[in-house]
């Protein structure tokens, strides 16, 4: 095993080092770990060439002379391998290791570490001074998180079992396009292979491991795909106006204000996205908030009252 | 730990080459930590790399036998490798985090960050967000009482009561459970061990008093076995209603601690829950929906 690593390290110094374009015939006799028959040769260097691309290190093929195609070589150029930054400062330097630690002891851990090596290799000093430590963390132990970024970085479709609204299991296939957090949960996005629309899916709520299936490179994410406006709360464009008792309905106040108020009730204008949300909050509340307008959510909210009566008799 | 593929084993090596050349005579313990691996596996690792050269004749040349380590020789590969997609999120997800701490004042600084984005991000970019639900000043000083061994005096949202309460306690420790976060502490008030979860926390500051520990006298609070049928919305009612037990065709059996919250959520599904037993806690809720109703009539 560490022979084939040695192997992959030859190849790769090989085909940097040299500037003209250099043919399997070269490689075989020059690069040290290609040994056997010429079959298992070939096949040897055909893995490596999709180890090193899986690495994201780009090999190009070529040709000597175009008007005889018999022969191509390969070469990697170290301006496509190497990492661009020049213009990173200490600071940002600081700012990113403050950052990296955010996967201290979590499932991204190893990538935010070798991230953080490559950038520390580029010979910038770290300027810590004034940069703030980080003290939050990303606590999320789910290795399906770790599935989910490479089918991303690799655009590859992935299947899985998704628990659904009614806690049936679901098998789901998906081209991934994003990943994000909100209210401490992880969402996945993607196009749904069998909706045909893009669809959020919570992490916590896929069944088992995540699979890849199908080639890499298979879609393209849309140019206009924003995972932080998916999972933006939505609008609270809508007004009712509901009694508070007074001290209570902490959490409803939060988007509400006082128009009046006398001895028992504070009356509030609330603003709220979905109706159904509204109704829920109200209801929790118990006999402490009273939903006055508009009629329509009124007739909602009796309707939820009976049912829940009706349930209980 | 997963075993390395052979071929992370050899992106490694291609990384050790241009950190050890920005960091020559770094002693092995170090460089091991900086690469997140343990010394046994780095040596391994150069050991390797040793092995490697443009031909068997023109090898690396490592020196590490004194346990600082030292390259020559590597020229053709003593590049920094480009960032790969996967750490150019994991980077970002931690520029997030970063960002919703620092305070509003430092614009220099949250220029910075938008500037890295930039520079390493790119197309990445718009494919992750991350929030942080608590703001980093809440954590700071709870970890700093925890440390310092100090109490809080706490403003609390007590969600059973829908009551703002004040108390003053000795936190003990943090944890992360299904998303959030929670604190465990000694509560003077209840002069008992409490759960704290720290969305709910309004304030907390630090008072100057050191946080003996008590003796503990562990008030077992009982706990009320439910018997519910869940109607529709399952998988919300189940996530809401947390650890239970299906005892078939839609009804679960679950034991919880405060009644007053199973009414409240057995409202807020708006009849998606029907509490079976115990009885009386099936006729309050039926109570309870009367009196609602009442209010419109």
């Amino acid at each position: 095993m560490s022979r084939k690593s040695e192997r992959l390290v030859n190849l790769t110094i090989a085909l940097l080092a040299t500037e003209r374009w250099i043919t399997k015939s070269e490689i075989y006799r020059t690069v040290d770990g290609y040994s056997g028959e010429l079959d298992a040769k070939e096949r040897m260097f055909e893995r490596d060439k999709e180890d090193l691309r899986n690495l994201g290190i780009d090999i190009e093929v070529g040709t000597f002379d175009p008007l005889f195609e018999d022969e191509v070589g390969y070469k990697i150029r170290p301006e496509k391998y190497q990492l661009h930054l020049e213009s990173l400062s200490s600071e940002q330097l600081a700012l990113i290791t403050s950052a990296t630690q955010a996967w201290h002891g979590a499932v991204l851990n190893s990538q935010a570490s070798s991230a953080l090596a490559k950038l520390q290799s580029l010979g910038i000093k770290s300027d810590a001074d004034g940069i703030p430590h980080l003290e939050s963390s990303l606590k999320i132990s789910d290795t399906n998180l770790v599935a989910v970024i490479d089918a991303i970085a690799a655009k590859q479709t992935i299947s899985f079992s998704y628990r659904s609204a009614d806690n049936e299991n679901e098998q789901r296939a998906l081209e991934p396009f994003g990943i994000g957090t909100k209210n401490g949960f992880w969402y996945l996005a993607g196009r749904d292979l069998d909706k045909s629309a893009i669809r959020l899916f919570r992490l916590d709520r896929i069944n088992g491991e995540i699979k890849e299936q199908g080639k890499v490179n298979s879609y393209a994410i849309p140019s206009d795909f924003a995972m932080s406006s998916l999972l933006a709360s939505k609008d609270r464009d809508k007004k009712a106006i509901v009694d508070i008792r007074i001290d209570k309905g902490f959490r409803l106040r939060k988007y509400a204000f006082v128009i009046s108020t006398d001895t028992e009730w504070d009356r509030c204008e609330i603003a709220y996205a979905e109706l159904g949300e509204l109704i829920s909050d109200l209801l929790w509340h118990r006999d402490d908030a009273k939903l006055l307008e508009p009629q329509s959510a009124v007739e909602a909210l009796l309707l939820c009252t009976s049912e829940i009566g009706r349930r209980h008799v | 730990m997963s075993k390395t593929s052979p071929s992370q084993t050899a992106a490694r090596l291609l990384d050790l080459v241009p950190f050890i050349y920005t960091h020559q005579g770094i002693e092995i313990s170090d460089l091991a930590d900086h690469f997140g691996i343990s010394q046994s596996e780095l040596l391994a690792n150069l050991n390797s790399l040793w092995m490697c050269g443009e031909s068997r004749f023109d090898l690396v040349e490592l020196d590490f036998e004194s346990g600082f380590v030292y390259i020559r020789n590597a020229d053709a590969i003593n590049l920094v490798r480009s960032l790969s997609v996967q750490e150019i999120i994991a980077i970002l997800f931690g520029l997030d985090l970063l960002q919703s701490e620092i305070p509003e004042e430092r614009a220099d600084l949250l220029q910075q960050l938008a500037e890295i984005r930039d520079l390493l991000g790119g197309n990445v970019q718009p494919l992750v967000t991350a929030s942080q639900p608590l703001g980093g000043s809440l954590l700071r000083t709870i970890d700093e009482a925890i440390s310092r061994r100090k109490k809080l005096r706490l403003i609390y949202h007590s969600i059973s009561d829908d009551l703002k309460t004040e108390r003053v306690i000795a936190p003990i420790e943090r944890s992360f459970v299904d998303g959030h976060e929670f604190m465990r502490a000694f509560c003077e008030n209840a002069d008992a061990l409490r759960t704290f979860r720290l969305d709910r926390v309004l304030s907390v500051s630090e008072i100057d008093e050191s946080a003996n520990q008590k003796s503990i006298h562990n008030s077992s609070t009982e706990k009320l076995k439910v018997k519910v049928r869940i109607h529709s919305d399952r998988r919300a009612v189940l996530e809401t209603l947390g650890k239970s037990t299906e005892i078939g065709d839609g009804h679960y059996e679950l034991s919880i601690f405060n009644p007053s919250w199973l009414i409240r959520e057995v409202m807020a599904a708006g009849g998606s829950i029907e509490v079976l037993e115990p009885l009386e806690l099936r006729r309050e809720i039926a109570r309870q929906v009367e009196s609602i109703s009442n209010q419109y009539r």
